[in-house]
C-alpha cells in the first residue's frame, strides 16, 4: 500500500533521513519505534508532503506522494495525525472536526463518521462547542485522533498519540487504534512506548539516526535483545 | 580586505573627488556626490536590513532629522534674523560649523533611534518596519508644524553649498570604514549571530537586544550625516522631500547590491543613482500622449526590485564582500578554460 | 463649546473614520495572520478603488451603487493577481522577502498611477442627494456619513458571519493559527490564501471608494497614509485578529477625531504624528493588542 524507497530528506544542511526504506501493507499496523531524533517525525513528514524528499520515491498504492502537495495527499486518504496534537485551539470542537472533513463532498457519510467520533469519544460530544483549546490534554488528542477520522483515512499517519497522557487514557487510544484497524485502516504508528507500539502492532521498524536498523515482525522485535536493551528498558 | 589597499582605494578616491572639483562642470559634480551620499545610506541602513536581520524604513526620518539639524545649525545668524525670525534666542545667535552640525544631527537621530528602537526592537517579527514609517510620518508632520524652527511647509532655502564632492567622499569613506570596521568586530559578529539565529545568539550569551539596538543606532546616525550632507548640496529642504520614495529608493539600493554585503549596497547606490539621472532624460523626452512620463524611473526600480526578489533573493552580491565574489568568478573562469576542449581528430 | 451637539457631531465623525480604518485594518490582520506579511501595498488597493470610482462616475455615468460594487469586485481580483504574481513565487522564502516586495508593488502601483494619470488630485463629485444633510434637531449629518457608517457594519457583519460559519472560513481561521496543521487536515491552503487577498484587497477597494467620496480628491498616494494607520489599528486591536482590527479602527478613528476636537487648536496639526506615537505607545504598553494571542513575545 504505502512504500518508502531510499528516501533522504534534509533541513537545510542537517540530513535528517539517510535513505529510509520501508513498506505498509493494507490492513496492517505498522510501528515506527526510535528515540529520540531518530527521524521518526521527519519520515512522517516526508510521507504527507510538508517535507520534500531531496531523493528517494514514496509510493501509495502506485501513485508518487512526492508530485502531490499536502492537502492532495489527505486526499488520497493518507491522513497524518502530528505529533503533539497541533489541534487548533481557538476553534471550537466541532470546527476542528468539521476543518478535516471540508475537503469531502459526502455529506451523509461525513455526518456519520461525526457520529462514530462523538460514538469513540463521548466527551468531545459534550464539548463540542467549546474552544478546543480550553480541552484537557487527552481530550485534545481525542481530538486529534478524532480529526484524522474526519479526513476518511486509509492509511493513518499517528504520530506518538500517547505523548504526556495518563496510563489510563494512553490504555483507551490503543484501544481506538486497534478498533480502527478492525475497521480496515491501516495504521503507520510512531512511538516512544515501544512496549505498548510493539503490542498493538504486527511489524516494526526501528529507526536511529535517520537510518532503519532493524525491522520485523513486532513480536519478534519485543523479544529481541538489543531492542529491549534500548528501548523496552531492559 | 587588505588594510593596505583599502587605504590605497581610499587616497585614490579623495584625490579624484578633489580633483573633479576643478574638471568637472556642476551638474557632474552634483551627481557625484549624491552618488557618496547614496552611498553613505546604503551601507549605513544594510547595517541593519542586511546584518543584524532588522527590517528598519527609517531612514528618510533620520535623514531629515540631520538636513533640519544642520541647516538650523548652520544657517548664519544674519541669514537667520531674516528666514528663521521666530527661532529661540539661543539657536538665534548660534552658527555651528558644518562638521559640528553634521555630528550634533548624528547624535539626534542616535537619540530618537534610541527612543523608538527600545520598545519596537524587544519585539519578534516586522514591527521596526511600521514603526520607523511612522516616525517618516512623524518627522514630517513635526516639519510641517514646526514653524518657527522648520518654516513649515515652505522649508528652508539658501543653505550654504558647504557639500563638495570632496566633503561628500570624505564622508562616504569614513562612514564606509567606521561600518567595515563594526561588522568586522565582535558586535558585528554578535550581530550576524542574531540574525541567523536569534535563540542560538541568546543561548551562547549575546545580548540580543543591545545587538540589535546597536545596529538600529549606528545605521540612523550615518543616515542623519547623510541627511546634512545632501541638505547643503541641494541647499533647500521641505518637509517633502524626505517622503517615503527616499527611504523606498536606499532600501531598494541595499537589496539589488545584496542585503548583508556592504560592498553590495555600494554597488546598488552607485547604480540607482545612476539608472534615474539617464531615465530622466526618457521621462521627459519620450512623452506619452504629451505628458512627460513622470515616475517612470521609479516604476523601472520596483520592477528591477520585483524581478531581483523573485529571480535573484540574494541582488547582486548575495551576502558576500566584492573580493569573494570576484574570487568566486575567476575560478569559475579559469574552471572553464581548463575544461578538455573535444577536438575534431578524436 | 462643548455642547451636546458638538459632542454628537464629533462621534458621528469618529464612528465614519472608524469604519474606514476597520475596513482597510481587516485586510491586513488577514492576511498577516496567513502568511505573517505586512503587505505594505495594501494602503494602495484603498487608491485603486478610488480611481475606479472615479472613472465610473465620471467616465461611465454609473450609478452610485455600482460605483461602489464594481471597483470592490475589480479591486478583490486585482489583489488576487498580486499575490499570484508577486507573492505565491516567494512561498517558503524568508518572511523579509514578502514584506520588500510588498514595498515594490507599493511603490509601483503609487508611481504607475503618477506615470500614467499624474500626480495632479481629481476631484471625486458624488450624487448630490449623497451630499444632502439630515437635521436631528441642532444636529445636521450627511447622508453619505450615514451611509459609510452603515455600510461598513453591514460589510463588517456579512465578513463576520463568512469567518464564523463557512467552511472556508473556518479553514482561514485555522490557517492563521497554524498553517502546517491545516495542510495536514487537508486544507489547500494556496485556496484560503486566494480568499484572504481577495476579501483583504476587496474591502480596501471599497473603503478607497467611501474615502474619497468623502474627501473629495483622488491621488495617486491617498491610500498610503491611511493603509499605515489602519496598520496601527490592527496592531491596537492585535495583530491577526479580525475581531481586533475592527476594533482597534473604531478606537483609532475615535483616537484621531478626539484629539483633534479637544487638543489645543495650534496642535490639530500634528494628528498624524499622534496616530503614529500611539502606536510606538501601545508597542510599548502592549504590544500583542486588546484581542491579541501575544505571539509577539519579547526577545
Ligand atoms: N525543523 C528542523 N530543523 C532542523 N533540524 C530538525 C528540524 N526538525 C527536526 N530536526 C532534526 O532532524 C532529526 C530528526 O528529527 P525528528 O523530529 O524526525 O526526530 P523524532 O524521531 O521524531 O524524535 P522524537 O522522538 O524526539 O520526536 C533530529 O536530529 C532533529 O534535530
Ligand atoms: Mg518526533
Amino acid at each position: 500500500m504505502l512504500v518508502l524507497d531510499n528516501v533522504h530528506t534534509y533541513y537545510g544542511r542537517i540530513h535528517a533521513l539517510k535513505g529510509v526504506s520501508l513498506s505498509v501493507e493494507r490492513g496492517e499496523i505498522v510501528a515506527l519505534i526510535g528515540g529520540n531524533g531518530a527521524g521518526k517525525t521527519t519520515t512522517l513528514l516526508t510521507i504527507s508532503g510538508l517535507l520534500r524528499p531531496k531523493q528517494g520515491s514514496i509510493t501509495f498504492e502506485g501513485q508518487a506522494l512526492t508530485q502531490h502537495a499536502p492537502h492532495q495527499i489527505v486526499r488520497l486518504g493518507v491522513v497524518h495525525c502530528p505529533e503533539g496534537r497541533q489541534i487548533f485551539g481557538r476553534l471550537s470542537v466541532l470546527e476542528n472536526l468539521r476543518l478535516a472533513a471540508m475537503h469531502r463532498r459526502d455529506g451523509q457519510a461525513v455526518r456519520r463518521d461525526l457520529e462514530r467520533v462523538y460514538a469513540l469519544f463521548p466527551v468531545l460530544a459534550q464539548r463540542r462547542n467549546q474552544a478546543a483549546g480550553t480541552l484537557s490534554g487527552g481530550e485534545q488528542q481525542m481530538l486529534a485522533i478524532g480529526r484524522a477520522i474526519m479526513s476518511q483515512p486509509r492509511l493513518l499517519l499517528l504520530d506518538e498519540p500517547s505523548l504526556g497522557l495518563a496510563p489510563l487514557i494512553v490504555e483507551s487510544i490503543f484501544k481506538v487504534i486497534a478498533t480502527l484497524r478492525d475497521e480496515g485502516v491501516t495504521i503507520l504508528l510512531v512511538e516512544q512506548n515501544a512496549y505498548q507500539a510493539l503490542q498493538v502492532a504486527d511489524r516494526a521498524y526501528v529507526l536511529e539516526t535517520g537510518r532503519v536498523i532493524l525491522q520485523g515482525p513486532a513480536r519478534a522485535l519485543a523479544e529481541d535483545p538489543a531492542v529491549k536493551a534500548a528501548y523496552l528498558g531492559g | 580586505m587588505n588594510h593596505r589597499i583599502g587605504w590605497l582605494i581610499a587616497g585614490l578616491v579623495l584625490a579624484l573627488a578633489g580633483a573633479s572639483q576643478f574638471l568637472l562642470n556642476d551638474y557632474y559634480q552634483r551627481v557625484l556626490s549624491v552618488i557618496a551620499i547614496n552611498i553613505i545610506l546604503a551601507v549605513s541602513l544594510n547595517l541593519t536590513n542586511g546584518i543584524s536581520g532588522d527590517f528598519s524604513l527609517g531612514h528618510a526620518a533620520f535623514m531629515a532629522i540631520g538636513a533640519y539639524t544642520s541647516a538650523v545649525l548652520t544657517l548664519p545668524v544674519r541669514m537667520k534674523a531674516i528666514v528663521l525670525p521666530d527661532l529661540p534666542v539661543w539657536l538665534g545667535q548660534l552658527e555651528v560649523p558644518f562638521v559640528f552640525a553634521l555630528v550634533l544631527g548624528a547624535l539626534l537621530a542616535a537619540l530618537i533611534a534610541a527612543l523608538v528602537g527600545t520598545p519596537v526592537l524587544r519585539l519578534r517579527g516586522h514591527y521596526l518596519s511600521v514603526a520607523t514609517l511612522g516616525l517618516m510620518v512623524i518627522v514630517q508632520v513635526v516639519a510641517l508644524n514646526w514653524q518657527p524652527v522648520t518654516r513649515g511647509a515652505r522649508g528652508i532655502n539658501g543653505l550654504p553649498p558647504f557639500t563638495t564632492p570632496l566633503w561628500a567622499y570624505g564622508a562616504m569613506l569614513l562612514t564606509v570604514g567606521i561600518i567595515w570596521r563594526v561588522v568586522h568586530s565582535p558586535l558585528g559578529r554578535a550581530m550576524i549571530a542574531v540574525r541567523e539565529d536569534e535563540l542560538g545568539a541568546a543561548c551562547r550569551g549575546v545580548r540580543v537586544f543591545r545587538t540589535r539596538l546597536a545596529a538600529f543606532i549606528i545605521g540612523a546616525a550615518f543616515a542623519s550625516i547623510a541627511g546634512g550632507l545632501w541638505a547643503h548640496l541641494i541647499t533647500a529642504i521641505t518637509p517633502a522631500s524626505f517622503s517615503f520614495l527616499l527611504t523606498f529608493n536606499v532600501v531598494a539600493m541595499v537589496v539589488i547590491g545584496g542585503m548583508g554585503s556592504i560592498s553590495g549596497s555600494v554597488a546598488g547606490a552607485v547604480l540607482l543613482t545612476l539608472l534615474p539621472e539617464l531615465l530622466r532624460r526618457v521621462e521627459t523626452s519620450l512623452a506619452l500622449g504629451g505628458q512627460p512620463l513622470y515616475g517612470l524611473s521609479q516604476v523601472v526600480i520596483a520592477l528591477l526590485m520585483l524581478g531581483v526578489m523573485i529571480f535573484r533573493p540574494g541582488g547582486l552580491f548575495g551576502r558576500e564582500e566584492l573580493p569573494a565574489v570576484l574570487a568566486r568568478f575567476q575560478r569559475r573562469r579559469s574552471a572553464q578554460r581548463q575544461a578538455p576542449h573535444p577536438s575534431p581528430s578524436s | 463649546m462643548f455642547t451636546p451637539t458638538y459632542l454628537a457631531q464629533q462621534l458621528i465623525n469618529a464612528l465614519n473614520l472608524g469604519s474606514l480604518y476597520a475596513l482597510v485594518a481587516i485586510g491586513l490582520t488577514m492576511v498577516y495572520g496567513i502568511l505573517r506579511l505586512i503587505n505594505f501595498a495594501h494602503g494602495d488597493m484603498m487608491t485603486l478603488g478610488a480611481y475606479l470610482a472615479l472613472a465610473g462616475i465620471s467616465a461611465l455615468v454609473l450609478p452610485a451603487w455600482a460605483a461602489l460594487v464594481l471597483p470592490m469586485l475589480v479591486i478583490a481580483l486585482v489583489g488576487v493577481l498580486i499575490e499570484r504574481l508577486a507573492y505565491r513565487p516567494l512561498r517558503g522564502a524568508p518572511e523579509v522577502a514578502m514584506l520588500i516586495t510588498s514595498l515594490a508593488v507599493s511603490s509601483l502601483i503609487q508611481n504607475g498611477a503618477t506615470m500614467l494619470l499624474t500626480a495632479q488630485p481629481r476631484p471625486l463629485r458624488v450624487p448630490s442627494a449623497l451630499t444632502q444633510r439630515i437635521a436631528f434637531g441642532d444636529l445636521s449629518i450627511a447622508v453619505m456619513d450615514l451611509g459609510i457608517i452603515a455600510l461598513a457594519a453591514v460589510l463588517m457583519v456579512a465578513l463576520g458571519v463568512f469567518v464564523k460559519r463557512t467552511t472556508i472560513g473556518i479553514a482561514m481561521r485555522a490557517c492563521s493559527e497554524n498553517l502546517r496543521a491545516a495542510q495536514l487536515m487537508g486544507v489547500d491552503v494556496n485556496r484560503v490564501i486566494v480568499v484572504a487577498f481577495a476579501i483583504s484587497a476587496g474591502l480596501a477597494g471599497a473603503a478607497g471608494v467611501l474615502w474619497s467620496s468623502k474627501f473629495g480628491l483622488v491621488d495617486p498616494f491617498m491610500g498610503f497614509v491611511p493603509g499605515l494607520k489602519a496598520f496601527v489599528a490592527a496592531v491596537i486591536g492585535g495583530i491577526g485578529s479580525i475581531p481586533g482590527a475592527m476594533l482597534g479602527g473604531y478606537l483609532l478613528g475615535f483616537a484621531e477625531v478626539f484629539f483633534v476636537a479637544f487638543a489645543p487648536p495650534e496642535l490639530s496639526g500634528y494628528r498624524d504624528a499622534f496616530v503614529f506615537a500611539l502606536l510606538l505607545i501601545v508597542l510599548l504598553v502592549r504590544p500583542a493588542g486588546l484581542l491579541g494571542r501575544g505571539e509577539v513575545n519579547r526577545a
